[in-house]
């Protein structure tokens, strides 16, 4: 006969499961917290007492038929059978059957309230572990089922007993966790995404020993969103048409929506995206520099970000991996950090954090692969990235721009500290000091008590002022030291990059010699080839005019990288500068259409004090290529006139053209660095992309000028131009 | 047929050079360092060689373009070669770092070319290596001066020099007599180019005169070796046809530009006078600025009493003019070491702008 046998538990089973499943205590609270997640929670609550821990949620709530057949179920499938929740078509995060052990981890009292309406009555379930020890059958062991009175909608767990006690470093833990759970903050606009996840938010209460109100201890407004320095937005609309703004700029004025296109960066009027459609960014930016957060979150800042910061991708409101995870890098943005060191302002992806959020339900743009290892490369996700790190540069061009402007007040440009007079302070101190110990020597050798006296007090008030001194000298010689460093990475920065321009416009105009003699000849040859073709003929000439166009500007900067025009200092003759320009830029102008003009005085080489002649050139092509951005922003005719003459004991030109203008209120800061009107190059950019746009041309000229005593300002344009910009030198004396 | 060599450290670039300049009676072939050296000692003399300065992207090349070229030089003397032209051929960058203001180098070439110029003057350089292979195989026969310059003694007497015979009559080789030949040809001097010629009468070559003026001295037209490839004149030759054609009137040195022009009215219609441009002083134009010929090839009159002399890199023989730059670009080039200073002074003290 045969025998139908069926197998039983031991209780203690549930206290071995809870310990080899859930090992950390910390990770049991956020499979806890993963629970409300699937429940459709928008707002979780989590306060930690001396004794017990509640979890309090505004999700679904569970039925009797779900609490049964789920929560105390071992091994429900529910998390198989219904992979999304049912509200937010949430991906349930949880672990399949981890709850309940979870509970059990923590503490050895459970108490589980839940109510699916706020008219209704609720659950309460009521189980102690302690019960479950070995010997005893698992199904012998009764739960407590009670109907309670309505309350909101939600779930709210309440463990009492603990296992263990808990440090802040713990509950950062789980904080951290659960950061990664769901879009950490709406980015779209509400009217675009009606039915999508309104968010996540999780806060951890602590109540400490000594105080009856909950102590906020984290939640991710404090821990990483009040620190942040900016706000960078996006959007792209359903017809392509991409903007940016900068919001919540603590270094200066915000910036509105502004239409861009990576490939367009000077346009007024930008070209919509071909591809890319109904995609919004919003990215936190922060500088990690210790004078400018908190010192108290300083380092836990750093810490957080170097982990999560970075720019996350949700698809249709879903998170897609692995954009945004720690040595993620799909912007780009480290790898800019670490061509452009810390000179350009900081960049990397530590310095955000952000969510790109694109809807496409279709899958037509933004299409995962298979193993769910990020989007397919469609010309949606290629121009994605582009204008993301475009807007992330331009916007952090900005800030650093704004950073520069404001430290020092009623100067449109930071001048460093001047730690003299405090020198001179400290120099008199210890002067004083040395008096005072001679004094002091002599009194100790006397017998007089009020002598020593007075000697001892003189000496204390010496060294209290000098320490204070001290003290303050310290301050403004780091400040000093600060800027200083700043100046010289930039520099450094430039001149690495003028030294490899230098020699590459020396390689390139050796090759340049011969190639023009064989471009030339292959040209007429093709010509000959298809003598009636007139598109043939057509491709020829622009094949020659680009050509033409290259070999002008390589010739010229050719020259510009001779070793004299570098390493001599020396009087430059401005008239001889402004003629060498005139030549070496003619056939360029010529070919954008821009009637080129100077006038120097012919027997007056107005020779400046000792200089560079490369800085003379630097300046009247950074003018130059200005006033071409400037005036293919428009329909006026292109003129460009140099006018160099004497003025007393200085020497000057006069740089005027037919573009747009300079409106007044801009006029002294388009000398500040990072200033500029260009957005900034995709992040796939060349690095003389990068330079170009970034508001440091008109910056070098400044500087230029003030490291040659002289002065660089527009002033009122002659008649027929809409710019001019005066650049004046001290004349040389001899 | 000719057949010359480019020596070169980059045979790609060279080759381009090469099909340029080669023509229906002339090839130029590409050669590396140990390939020319090869080609040398292989008893296959070239036509002539155009020689890089800088040969140091070559691993095996262990020389310079100058120190090949004295190699070469010292086989010529000791006749294991015969002459033939070596002309330095080289970027204007690599020239000045390797060249420099060192002068030590310039009499193993007979002519300098600077590879970043080719494209533009084409045809005057291809005309110029034709003139140095004839030259070179005029010289080759020991001819005396007035067979050389084709001139006839009393001319010679008058517009020549006896240096240039002395010196023609020591150089026991050819290359010798080529490389005197070669710098009386290319600097001005005893003979003048047709721009200088048009400075000096203070003419405008735009005028339609010119080429009446070019046939009426004929007489003083260079006629010698090369003289298809070196269009010149007699410097004194054309004095002596002023001093006829106004005998009444100042030397042509003396005369300025409107005293010029018109003693050529009375021989000629529609002459237009030269313009002085305004960065270069006076009005009895002679030379040529050498600063902005070295700048940009640009040639522009100076008048000598207004402008500042220049001291040449070696000693010029007294056959040669010396050097001189206008006021404007030798104001603008003060650091220049050639510039005379006082000449310098003088012509700064003279600017309004100075005077404060």
């Amino acid at each position: 006969m045969t025998e139908e046998l069926r197998f039983s538990a031991d209780a203690a089973l549930i206290d071995r499961l809870g310990r080899e499943l859930v090992s950390k205590q910390e990770t049991a609270l956020i499979e806890l917290v993963k629970n409300c997640y699937d429940a459709d929670a928008t707002r979780v609550k989590v306060t930690l007492e001396s004794d017990r821990l509640t979890i309090r949620d505004n999700g679904c709530g569970m039925t009797r038929d779900e609490l049964i057949s789920g929560f105390l179920k071992l091994a429900s499938d529910s998390k198989v059978t219904e992979p999304l929740s049912r509200l937010y078509r949430r991906q349930r995060a949880g672990r399949k059957g981890i709850g309940r052990f979870s509970t059990q981890r923590l503490g050895s009292e459970l108490t589980l309230r839940t109510w699916t309406n706020k008219d209704q009555n609720g659950l309460e379930l009521r189980i102690n572990w302690w019960q479950f020890t070995r010997g005893r059958l698992l199904q012998d062991i009764p739960v407590e089922l009670d109907e309670i009175a309505p309350a909101p909608r939600g779930t709210e767990i309440l463990i009492s007993s603990l296992e263990d006690e808990w440090d802040e470093s713990q509950v950062r833990r789980c904080w951290r966790g659960v950061m990664n759970l769901q879009q950490p903050f709406p980015v779209a606009p509400v009217q675009s995404r009606p039915s999508l996840d309104p968010g996540f938010d999780v806060e951890f209460y602590k109540i400490g020993d000594l105080f009856s109100d909950p102590e906020l201890v984290a939640d991710f407004q404090t821990e990483v969103l009040d620190h942040m320095h900016a706000v960078i937005d996006m959007r792209v609309d359903d017809n392509g048409t991409a903007e940016w703004r900068l919001t919540k700029n603590k270094f200066g004025a915000d910036r509105p929506w502004t239409r861009f296109h990576d490939k367009d960066r000077n346009s007024e009027d930008p070209p919509r995206y071909i591809h890319l459609r109904n995609v919004y960014m919003t990215a936190h930016y922060v500088i990690l520099a210790p004078e400018l957060i908190p010192s108290t979150v300083y380092s836990r800042l750093r810490e957080t970000l170097r982990e999560e910061g970075g720019v996350r991708l949700y698809r249709n409101g879903f998170r897609v991996v692995p954009y945004g995870e720690e040595n993620d890098d799909w912007l780009s943005l480290d790898a800019i950090y670490a061509r452009r060191g810390t000179v350009l302002a900081p960049i990397a992806n530590r310095n955000f954090f952000g969510v790109v959020e694109v809807n496409d339900p279709e899958g037509a743009n933004f299409e995962e692969h298979t193993s769910r290892e990020g989007l397919i490369e469609k010309p949606a996700v290629v121009e994605l990235r582009n204008a993301a790190s475009v807007v992330l540069m331009t916007a952090v061009n900005k800030i650093a721009e704004d950073r520069g402007k404001k430290t020092s007040a009623g100067h449109s440009t930071p001048t460093p500290p001047n730690p003299q007079p405090l020198l001179e302070k400290l120099r008199e101190t210890v002067r004083r000091a040395a008096e005072v110990t001679a004094a002091a020597k002599d009194a100790a050798k006397g017998d007089g008590e009020h002598e020593k006296n007075a000697t001892a007090e003189q000496a204390v008030a010496l060294l209290t002022e000098g320490g204070q001194q001290f003290q303050a000298a310290i301050g403004e010689f780091e400040a000093a030291a600060k800027a200083l460093a700043d100046d010289q990475a930039m520099l450094r920065f430039l001149s690495t990059l003028g030294l490899t321009a230098a020699e590459f416009s020396h390689e390139t105009t050796m090759t340049f010699a011969a190639l023009r003699i064989d471009f030339s000849g292959i040209i007429d040859f093709a010509a000959s080839s298809r003598p009636n073709d007139d598109d043939w003929l057509s491709k020829l000439e622009r094949a020659k005019s680009m050509f033409g166009r290259l070999d002008a500007l390589t010739s010229y900067l050719s020259d510009l990288a001779s070793a004299r025009a570098i390493r001599e200092l020396a009087p430059v003759s401005l008239s001889r500068s402004v003629k060498d320009f005139y030549q070496g830029m003619a056939p360029l102008a010529l070919r954008a259409s821009v009637n080129l003009t100077f006038n120097t005085p012919p027997l007056d080489p107005l020779l400046t004090k000792p200089m560079h002649m490369a800085e003379l050139a630097s300046v009247l092509l950074n003018f130059y290529t200005n006033s071409v951005k400037a005036m293919k922003a428009t329909q006026n005719e292109r003129l460009v006139h140099i006018e160099a003459f004497r003025d007393d004991n200085q020497v000057a030109f006069r740089f005027s053209d037919t573009g747009k203008g300079i409106p007044v209120n801009l006029r002294k800061r388009i000398f500040d660095p990072f200033f500029t009107t260009t957005t900034a190059a995709s992040a796939h950019a060349t690095s003389i992309e990068e330079v170009t746009g970034t508001g440091l041309g008109l910056w070098i000229v400044r500087k230029i000028a003030e490291n040659a005593k002289g002065e660089v300002e527009v002033i009122t344009p002659p008649e027929g131009f809409m710019t001019c910009i005066e650049f004046r030198l001290p004349a040389d004396e001899d | 047929m000719e057949n010359w060599l480019i020596v070169d450290d980059n045979l790609q670039e060279a080759a381009t050079f090469a099909e340029k300049l080669s023509g229906p009676s002339r090839s130029v072939v590409p050669r590396s360092v140990s390939e020319a050296r090869e080609s040398l000692a292989g008893g296959e003399p070239p036509s002539g060689i155009l020689m890089d300065v800088d040969l140091s992207n070559d691993p095996n090349a262990k020389t310079t373009g100058p120190g090949l070229t004295s190699d070469c030089r010292v086989w010529m003397q000791e006749q294991k070669l015969p002459a033939f032209p070596i002309v330095r051929f080289s970027y204007l960058q690599n020239t000045k770092n390797s060249i420099g203001h060192d002068p030590t180098s310039d009499d193993l070439f007979d002519l300098m070319i600077t590879k970043d110029r080719i494209k533009d003057n084409e045809d005057a350089i291809s005309s110029q290596l034709g003139g140095l292979s004839e030259l070179y195989a005029f010289a080759e026969s020991k001819k005396s001066v007035h067979d050389l310059l084709s001139i006839n003694e009393p001319d010679w007497h008058t517009w020549g020099h006896p240096s240039l015979a002395g010196r023609l009559a020591q150089a026991d080789r050819a290359h010798l007599r080529a490389g005197l030949i070669v710098r009386l040809l290319t600097f001005p001097g005893l003979l003048i180019s047709e721009e200088l010629l048009a400075f000096r009468l203070g003419l405008d070559r735009t005028s339609t005169a010119w080429p009446e003026v070019k046939e009426a001295l004929a007489p003083a037209a260079y006629r010698g070796v090369s003289s298809g490839n070196f269009v010149r004149w007699w410097a004194r030759g054309v004095s002596d046809w002023w001093a006829n054609i106004a005998p009444e009137k100042p030397p042509l040195a003396g005369a300025t530009i409107t005293e010029r022009t018109d003693v050529l009215r009375t021989q000629f219609d529609n002459v237009i006078p030269l313009v002085m441009p305004p960065e270069s002083e006076g009005d009895k134009p002679w030379r040529f600025c050498i600063l902005t010929k070295e700048r940009n090839g640009e040639l522009i009159p100076v008048d000598p009493s207004k402008a500042v002399r220049v001291q040449p890199r070696g000693d010029l023989p007294a056959w040669l003019d010396p050097l001189y730059a206008a006021t404007g670009p030798a104001l603008e080039d003060q650091g220049d070491p050639r510039l005379d200073a006082a000449d310098l002074e003088r012509r700064k003290a003279a600017q309004s702008w100075s005077k404060k």
